[in-house]
């Protein structure tokens, strides 16, 4: 058994659709190699309506939605419906316009832009029927020889979509998505095919109250055939038991009249539309206990192989008890075996297991929107999340913003007294940086005046050197020359002893008022006595 | 009551079918325990406002421009803030590190001018004080009159006197008498350094190469002057060592170097005098004793303290006790007008 937990559902949709007993939910899409598992809702009709038609059974049905609604607990939520195959017919249409040529795409949009209906309805004989519908087409392949296109076309009633958009809305659910049933049908029986049964055409048999038919697909063809089955029979068939030897024998009457109506069907596809063959035929049934249908078909009808996917879903009901606790239920009755919920399955984003080597172009299309406003609703309500969030952490990144702000504004507000004084500071500093500039070139010039001054008293400098010679001429020695020059003086003269002679010098280089003090001398040839030569500085 | 009021067949259908509704059938019945569950803080909630505004137009234009216009105001609102940052940062910084350091230098800077201006009232007050101890140009008749007197009262004959008066100090011209060196006893041995004996006689002969004029001045000449000096030494032709010693004793060319070095000095010294400054300059020329010439000497620099003597020469001759005595007083006056 499949357990599913919170975190594990995979892709999240609500997608809706209505049977003539049923209100089929799926939840969720989780797929694997093997299995597909979806959360599931079968609610039940009080009584049996006509899905194709539920006009009449507005105020019943949304009422009845509404208290489902409730709860579970969707209301604000977004909601697919799959609108029934009578309403909304999947085709492939042939028009004479190359879309791969500009002009004839020019003129394509034109066209259906100004007159949708008028040129819809040349090609798609149901249009007649209807007043005004929703049309949407998509372009399969371009024929260059035949100068024409195949597009993908799908029309509703705008009726039927409104009817389906207003149950929504008194149901509390946001209606974003209507798709065709087909689509969503052979979706995801190809889906589930191994790549080799995706590359063949294949059918489907879908059993449904009023729109009973085969879907033949391939690669870029479509085609459905109603099955006829008597109203009789589709009464019976809402009331199907469990087959046993009571019964068999009834309801292979019923069964037999069922296999004929499909037998003309896929002859009229095979003989009459002339599609290639196809060997199987994928059984889809909105009617309870269909594996008795199943059964009793599959050993009446020859022409084709009746195969039922269901063994590759697992249905997870979230009727009954808390999913939550699933993994604690593992053995839970509440797991459907009905192939009903399949074509709701068909409207999430689907993945393959597999890749054909001759891609099929109609699975390829994305996913018809039927919405009045197909353009944005989608993209408005599963935006509107991100939308949200990046509006809060905007809003978030603001406050703080204006917080920064409003903090560095008040700050600098208080501080900007700091920066007056500053400038004031600034300027005083260079002002008196001036007037100190100025006070030392005066004070330089006056002491330059002043020691110009003094340089003017060298007379009373160089009165130390005469008071020297006066005071400190040692016996015995003579002077005969003194020399003053400017503060540079020579003294020659002769001594009896050289103990006098350096006596003398002695004094002049012990006195710190006299420096470079030199003295030359030597014996003199002609008398017995020293010559002698002393130069020196006398200190200012 | 209600049963007596007769309903219409639409009204009664539509009674019937919302009554029956309420009969949940059986595969409905176990719906209490409900999807909610699944749905841990159902924030939304169904809102047709919101489902008409949806209808109504592609919301992702509106989201698209609410999105740019609250971006641009983010970022604008975060320019301004970052803005505002930056000036309480600089502030900030300012507050911190430069407004004290600022203030510290207005204080020094205050405190250094303040001490300037000290020491220039300082300087004027002493230049003031040394101004009025120069004389007058209308007293150069006294003071002339003082130092003749001064001279002759010390015995001291005045042979001869120039006096001039000029606007700057008197760079000596004249020739002073040459100095003849008495012959040396004779010796073997050459001469003896004794400032660097262990320099190698290499170097001494730079070391000779030194200008005389350096020698007493212990000053350095510029190499002009000292080339000037060297090629004067060659045209002489004296290049033997009797013709070195001779050439040192030349005094005249040591004057010569020291006398450009003083016009220089004399330049820069008239430079920063006061321009109302003139120099008397008394050149003279005596016969006398040295205690005399010195006490003339000591009187006269206390009578004028700005006696500027450039060249004094003292020499004694033989054969008589009387000194010839020449000198050159440049003493400064200021004139009045």
């Amino acid at each position: 058994m499949a357990k599913l937990t919170k975190k594990n559902f995979g892709q999240k949709k609500l997608v809706m659709r209505l049977t003539h007993s049923h209100v089929l939910i799926s939840l969720s899409y989780l797929p694997e190699e093997f299995s597909v598992k979806t959360r599931v809702l079968a609610w039940k009709l009080p009584k049996v309506i006509n899905p194709n038609d539920i006009n009449p059974e507005m105020e019943f049905l949304g009422s009845f939605l509404a208290r489902m609604v409730k709860i579970y607990g969707f209301d604000g939520d977004c909601v697919t419906w799959l609108v029934p195959s009578v309403n909304a017919k999947v085709k492939v249409i042939n028009i004479p316009l190359n879309l791969n040529i500009k002009g004839d795409k020019k003129e394509f949009q034109t066209l259906t832009k100004a007159t949708p209906y008028d040129f819809w309805k040349e090609y798609d004989p149901d249009l007649a029927e209807i007043r005004s519908a929703e049309i949407r087409s998509e372009l399969l392949t371009v024929n260059t020889e035949e100068n024409s296109s195949q597009l993908l076309y799908s029309a509703c009633d705008r009726q039927v979509i409104r009817n389906f958009h207003n149950l929504s809305l008194s149901a509390a659910l946001y209606p974003v998505e209507f798709i065709p049933t087909d689509q969503g049908l052979i979706r995801i029986v190809e889906s589930r095919l191994t790549r080799i049964q995706r590359e063949r055409p294949f059918a489907i048999f879908h059993m449904t109250k009023g729109g009973h038919r085969i879907i033949y697909l391939r690669h870029e063809h479509v085609e459905i055939a109603k099955v006829n089955i008597d109203e009789l029979d589709e009464t019976l068939l809402e009331d199907i038991p469990k087959l046993d030897e009571t019964n068999k024998a009834f309801w292979d009457d019923v069964v037999d009249r069922i296999t004929n109506s499909l037998k003309v069907a896929t002859n009229f596809l095979l003989v009459e539309v002339q599609v290639p063959k196809f060997v199987n035929i994928y059984f889809i049934c909105d009617y309870d206990n269909e594996d008795s249908v199943y059964l009793l078909l599959r050993e009446k009808f020859r022409e084709a192989n009746l195969i039922m996917l269901n063994k590759q879903f697992d249905f997870i009901s979230i009727q009954g008890h808390d999913i939550l606790k699933q993994d604690k239920k593992e053995e839970s009755n509440n797991f459907y075996s009905g192939s009903k919920f399949l074509p709701n399955i068909g409207a999430y984003n689907l993945s393959y297991f597999s890749s054909p080597a001759i891609p099929n172009l109609v699975i390829e299309k994305k996913l018809i929107n039927l919405h009045e406003k197909y353009l944005f609703i989608f993209s408005n309500f599963s935006k509107e999340r991100n939308a949200r969030i990046s509006f809060l952490v905007l809003s978030l990144i603001l406050t703080i913003t204006i917080l920064f702000t409003g903090g560095s504004y008040m700050f600098s507000q208080i501080n900007e007294d700091v920066n007056l004084k500053f400038t004031q500071s600034e300027k005083k500093l260079s002002t008196l940086q001036q007037a100190f500039k100025s006070t030392k070139l005066s004070s330089d010039a006056k002491k330059s005046k002043h020691l110009s001054l003094t340089r003017l008293m060298n007379g009373k400098t160089n009165q130390k050197l005469f008071l020297k010679v006066l005071q400190d001429l040692p016996d015995g020695l003579e002077l005969e020359r003194l020399l003053v020059r400017g503060n540079t003086f020579q003294i020659y003269g002769n001594s009896a002893t050289v103990g006098s002679l350096n006596d003398f010098y002695s004094q002049f280089i012990y006195d710190e008022n006299f420096i470079n003090i030199k003295i030359d001398s030597y014996r003199r040839a002609d008398k017995p006595i020293n010559w002698f030569e002393l130069v020196g500085v006398i200190k200012d | 009551m209600a049963k007596e009021k007769k309903l219409s067949n639409r009204a009664e259908k539509i009674l019937n079918e919302i009554q029956r509704k309420d009969m949940v059938p059986d595969s409905n019945d176990n719906a209490s325990s409900s999807y909610e569950s699944l749905k841990p803080s159902k924030l939304k909630k169904f809102s047709s406002v919101k489902y008409r505004q949806f209808y109504k137009k592609n919301q992702m234009i509106s989201w698209t421009a609410y999105f740019l216009i609250l971006i641009a105001i983010i970022l604008f609102i975060l320019s301004l803030g970052i803005g505002y940052y930056t000036q309480y940062d600089n502030y900030r910084d300012i507050s911190r590190s430069k407004l004290p350091k600022y203030s510290a230098d207005i204080l020094a800077t205050q405190k250094k001018i303040k001490a300037l201006q000290e020491e220039v009232l300082a300087i004027d007050t002493s230049i003031e004080f040394e101004l009025s101890q120069i004389p007058t140009f209308e007293n150069t008749d006294k003071l002339l009159n003082v130092m003749s007197k001064l001279f002759e009262d010390a015995r001291l004959k005045i042979i001869k006197q120039d006096i001039s008066i000029n606007k700057t100090p008197v760079s000596v011209t004249f020739q002073l008498p040459p100095v003849k060196k008495p012959i040396g006893a004779s010796i073997i041995f050459s001469p003896i350094d004794l400032n660097s004996p262990s320099k190698t006689i290499q170097t001494k002969a730079k070391a000779d190469e030194r200008n005389l004029a350096e020698k007493i001045s212990g000053k350095k000449l510029n190499k002009r002057v000292k080339a000037k000096a060297k090629k004067g030494l060659k045209n002489k032709g004296l290049k033997n060592e009797s013709a070195t010693a001779l050439v040192k004793d030349n005094f005249e060319s040591l004057l010569g170097n020291i006398r450009s070095m003083e016009i220089a000095k004399n330049n820069s010294l008239i430079k920063n005098l006061p321009k109302n400054i003139s120099f008397v300059s008394y050149h003279f020329q005596l016969k006398g004793q040295y205690l005399d010439y010195f006490k003339v000497r000591s009187r006269l620099n206390r009578i004028y303290p700005y006696l500027r003597i450039p060249v004094e020469e003292i020499v004694a001759q033989e054969n008589t006790s009387e000194l010839h005595i020449r000198a050159i007083y440049d003493i400064p006056i200021q004139s009045t007008k």
